[in-house]
């Protein structure tokens, strides 16, 4: 008797240790969230392509963790966001977040990921506060803040193409202020005079009425995105006001889509951004073709896209280096994230949780038939403070609709 | 202000006013008659637009676009009304909330089929050159905008002011039940003005489209300007259409020129003062 129990429980045992390295065999879940459904369907659809390719790329297992993927939609929405990431955190035991992709939805993640602790890695979102002001230890970024390419900008502008007052007509709210005062604290310095600054409410189709009362300039900056930067644009070429004043743009304004319904009257048009789908190093083509090998020819992968595969490399590499999917390491190692050969060229995260990258000034060329973004000169190494001192500039009052000032002579500029 | 600033926002505000009438003169038609607001309005300018730029690209025609869209936003608004709001007649609740819906699952639709990404219309190049007004130049087919909606309420005011048709419906709106007393068949004259109406919504949206670009929301935008533009002018007149739709084109106009932070405020002034001072509108009627 006793001696069959001892048979039993020694088989069972010697089952069970045969069975554990099976067992053992764990899973990093990572969920990835941005909008594939509603009006801006487009972004989330490309950073799901993006985080697809990356996917391809990894393979099944990583720090032999199995690899889980699942994908919510945000609906570009800041309460689904939220609801989403509940459900990743409480029901779907996600370990690690990619996303979301939108200015609003990213802030309405942050607040959320404060309080859970879960890791974060936000793509394309680019409210700056993310990282600065309201940053949070488990939250890091794969993409940008508003103001981040338009230092290098706004230096190209004044120095390289030697304007001195440029009009701005933008979209009045946080994200486009951002891109200007970025653009500002540049451009003042490197010997521009002014810029004037219009702002119209989003949503506004008809233009015809603030270009007839548009001020002399040596060049209209648009400073917005969607279908009111597609309507301005259209008008502005309509009254021929790009023979007299050349039309340049914000970071999204020829990057992020719109390009084949400008057709090529955009052909010639200067913006700044961190990416360039006419990119030539040997790394981002390697990335364009299988991109375009895996989600068909018409497929080009703009910003969104490569910040996805981005964000879920990154995601993939902190669990390598972690060894775990424990939230301490992983968030230890996201932190420390390099990336030498990233699709867009190198970057590294600064101390705030943001990349250090290259910024792209690009100019809007045809390439095989379609219109694409080149680089034309590259700024190495910008960060989210440009070329100003960490403290002192979260120290300085956030960018708003006239701040900071308009008038390079202001003392403002006098440092 | 120079001359030509005054001349220049004085060209936008009447292209702006001639789109809203021709938005405007259906929606306030449809209105005198039946009493239905017809909150669909905005989706049928959207299905409309998207139309008519699938047919101009196809056949390179302006008007083909225009026709066609018009065509297929009429063929809307009559099932529309044969098909839904036939079986809530005269519940007014029930009518707004039906229209509410249809616009709803319209524009949805249109969102599913084209996505949320914007669109534009490609002109045949001889409507994209400007003309000469004598006071500026000026794009040619914003000029053709104009012809177009002085044309449209040209024809409309015959036809009601001279035509049997158009007395029957102005017997409608003033006493529907006497007039179906005198053998008018009111129902069906409500279907042919509701056709109309949804024709031109759709139309409104070919020709806005050559200068704005087509996206998702619009159809909410433009249905808030037609009303703005029907509360002013009085709901059910059609005078009342032109002078709210030049007034609201005027004042965006300016507004927009000088103080684009406030344009909205300015847009919706007007409306405020109509509706405080003057609650039936400038040729709207008290009932």
């Amino acid at each position: 008797m006793s001696a069959t129990r001892h048979i039993l429980v020694g088989g069972i045992s010697a089952l069970a240790l045969a069975a554990a390295p099976v067992q053992a065999q764990e899973t990093v879940h990572i969920g990835v969230v941005g909008p594939t459904s509603g009006v801006f369907s487009f972004f989330g659809e490309q950073q799901n392509m993006g985080v697809e390719l990356a996917m391809d790329e990894v393979g099944d297992s990583v720090a032999g963790h199995d690899i889980k993927v699942t994908f919510y939609d945000s609906q570009g929405d800041p309460e689904t966001v939220v609801d989403r990431l509940r459900a990743m955190d409480s029901r779907d035991d996600v370990d690690i977040v990619v996303g979301p992709v939108l200015g609003s939805t990213g802030l309405a993640a942050l607040e959320w990921a404060k309080d859970s602790g879960m890791p974060t890695i936000i793509s394309y979102s680019a409210p700056e506060d993310i990282t600065m002001r309201q940053r949070a230890e488990n939250v890091v970024r794969a993409g940008w803040t508003g103001a981040q390419p338009m230092f290098a900008f706004g230096r190209y502008v004044a120095e390289e193409l030697g304007h001195e007052r440029i009009v701005m007509v933008g979209q009045d709210y946080s994200f486009p202020y951002n891109q200007i005062g970025g653009f500002l604290e540049t451009f003042c310095r490197s010997g521009g005079e002014s810029v004037e600054r219009i702002w119209h409410p989003t949503g506004t189709s008809d233009y015809s009425s603030i270009l007839a009362t548009l001020p002399e300039g040596d060049a209209v900056l648009y400073n917005g995105a969607g279908s009111d930067a597609l309507s301005f644009f259209e008008q502005y070429h309509e009254f021929g006001i790009d023979e007299r004043m050349p039309l340049i743009g914000g970071s999204n304004f020829y990057a992020v889509g719109d390009l084949p319904e400008m057709g090529e009257a955009a052909l010639g048009g200067v913006s700044a951004l961190q990416y360039a789908e006419g990119l030539q190093t040997e790394n981002f083509i390697e990335f364009r073709d299988a991109f375009r090998a895996m989600h068909g020819d018409d497929a080009m992968p703009l910003a969104p896209a490569e910040h996805g595969y981005v964000a879920f490399l990154m995601a993939v590499q902190a669990v390598e280096k972690a060894g775990s999917t424990e939230r301490d390491p992983v968030i230890a190692a996201l932190r420390d994230t390099e990336m030498p050969d990233a699709p867009r060229g190198p970057l590294y995260l600064d101390e705030y949780g943001n990349p250090v990258q290259n910024i792209y000034i690009n100019e809007v060329q045809e390439v095989d038939g379609r219109l694409v973004n080149v680089p034309i000169e590259t700024y190495e190494e910008v960060s989210q403070f440009g070329p100003f001192d960490p403290e002192e500039y979260l120290a300085s009052e956030p960018d708003s609709r006239d701040f900071p000032p308009g008038d390079c002579s202001d003392p403002y500029y006098d440092d | 202000m120079t001359l030509h600033t005054f001349y220049f926002l004085t060209l936008n505000g009447l292209t702006l006013a001639a789109l809203l009438f021709i938005m405007a003169s259906g929606l306030t038609l449809a209105f005198g008659l039946m009493r239905v607001v017809n909150l669909a309005h905005g989706a049928f300018y959207l299905l409309g637009g998207y139309t008519g730029v699938h047919v101009v690209q196809a056949s390179g025609s302006l008007a083909a676009g225009v026709l066609v869209g018009g065509a297929v936003a009429m063929a809307g608004g009559l099932l529309v009304e044969r098909l839904l709001l036939q079986r809530v007649r005269g519940l007014d609740l029930s009518e707004a909330l039906l229209t509410i819906a249809v616009g709803l699952i319209i524009a949805d639709a249109l969102l599913v089929a084209y996505g949320g990404r914007p669109i534009s219309l490609p002109l045949p190049p001889g409507l994209r050159s400007p003309v000469d007004l004598g006071v500026m130049m000026y794009p040619a087919f914003r000029v053709v905008i104009m012809v177009l909606a002085v044309l449209l309420g040209g024809a409309l005011w015959l036809v009601m002011s001279r035509t049997r048709i158009g007395a029957a419906i102005r017997a409608g709106v003033d006493d529907r039940e006497t007039a179906m007393a005198q053998g008018i068949n009111v129902p069906l004259l409500f279907a042919g003005v509701f056709a109309v109406a949804s024709f031109l919504a759709g139309a409104a949206g070919v020709i806005g489209t050559s200068y704005m670009s087509l996206n998702q929301g619009l159809d909410v935008r433009v249905l808030m300007l037609s009303l703005v533009v029907i509360i002013i002018g009085g709901m059910g007149s059609l005078k009342g259409a032109a002078v709210g739709a030049l007034i609201t084109g005027m004042v965006s106009s300016f507004a927009t020129g000088y103080l684009p932070q406030f344009a909205l405020f300015f847009l919706f002034l007007p409306m405020t003062l109509i509706l405080v001072f003057r609650p039936q509108g400038l040729f709207g009627r008290t009932t």
